[in-house]
């Protein structure tokens, strides 16, 4: 009879915080009806609480490479606009978020050759922004969080992203 | 066709609102005319069967149906609807997906009014010619 062993072989490491560091946006001219420039630069992070109650966020779903969750969160708290204005800031904010997202994640397999398939956005409400875990502590997952202004009609809002990425894939 | 007769007829399909109204303003002259925007592969379908296209401006990532099976679907079916991938993604499998899907051309937003105009017009030259 012949025995096999069979081992885990030590998975290579990948670091995130470098990966997205390197492929980072700083700013961004969207259809020359907003800007998104860098407000507070990425760090690596345990802990994500909601900053206001007056929070949208989007969530985005990674596949492929790099697997995980981005969720993405639009301050409107102490704005002045009206109802109008804020619906065209949510649908600017989704758009905006989408191709920051997307150039970010080309640049990533440019330089890294990592593919990773991003998902249609998904709104969150409140109680969903509440009840995001991001596995504090957690082993398998790092957190990134980015801040970045978007600048649109005079306006400046501030908006986050959070990267939940999967370490065990 | 005779460009100076008629005009070219676009056809937007992006998910995103803001993104379509944007595609949509970018073509601001009396050269075109936009029948139609629209959020999903079905409402393009529709649309195609009752109006031709010269152009369809095709959002990679959509809901259900995405821009790449929506493209090879025109291909097959409405063989001189022309065809422009966009999308925020990048990345050289999905530019080579577009292509075989039947794309002219790929752009990735954002674009501005310059890079799509010299996308639609090298596109539209083959619709002149004809």
């Amino acid at each position: 009879m012949r025995l096999e062993v069979i081992r885990d072989l030590p998975k290579k490491q990948v670091n995130f915080k470098n990966i997205f560091q390197d492929a980072i946006i700083a700013e961004m001219n969207i259809y020359n009806q907003a800007h998104l420039e860098i407000d507070t630069p990425l760090v690596l992070t345990r802990i994500v609480h909601p900053k206001t109650q007056h929070e949208i966020g989007v969530q985005f779903k990674l596949e492929g490479e790099i697997k995980g969750n981005i969720y993405c969160y639009l301050d409107t708290f102490n704005k002045d606009v009206t109802e109008k204005e804020k619906n065209f800031f949510q649908l600017l904010f989704v758009e905006s978020m989408n191709i920051l997202i997307g150039r970010i994640l080309t640049n990533i397999e440019e330089n890294d050759d990592l593919i990773a398939i991003l998902s249609n956005p998904s709104f969150l409400n409140l109680k969903e922004q509440q009840q995001v875990e991001f596995n504090k502590g957690s082993i398998d997952h790092e957190i990134l969080a980015i801040g970045y202004k978007l600048i649109a009609t005079q306006n400046e809002y501030d908006c986050r992203l959070i990267f939940n990425l999967d370490k065990s894939n | 066709m005779d460009a100076q007769k008629d005009k070219f007829r676009i056809l937007i399909v992006d998910d995103s609102d803001f993104s379509r109204s944007s595609v949509a303003r970018m073509f601001d002259t009396d050269q075109y005319n936009i029948i139609g925007e629209v959020a999903s592969a079905k409402e393009a379908i529709n649309i195609l069967k009752d109006r031709k296209a010269h152009l369809a401006i095709i959002d990679v990532v959509m809901p259900e149906v995405s821009g790449i099976e929506l493209a090879e679907y025109i291909s097959d079916n409405f063989s001189d609807t022309n065809i422009i991938m966009i999308s925020s993604l990048g990345q050289e499998n999905i530019i080579i997906d577009s292509i075989s899907a039947g794309a002219s051309d790929y752009l990735q937003k954002p674009f501005t009014k310059e890079e799509l105009m010299a996308s639609v017009e090298k596109v539209l030259e083959k619709v002149s010619s004809k």
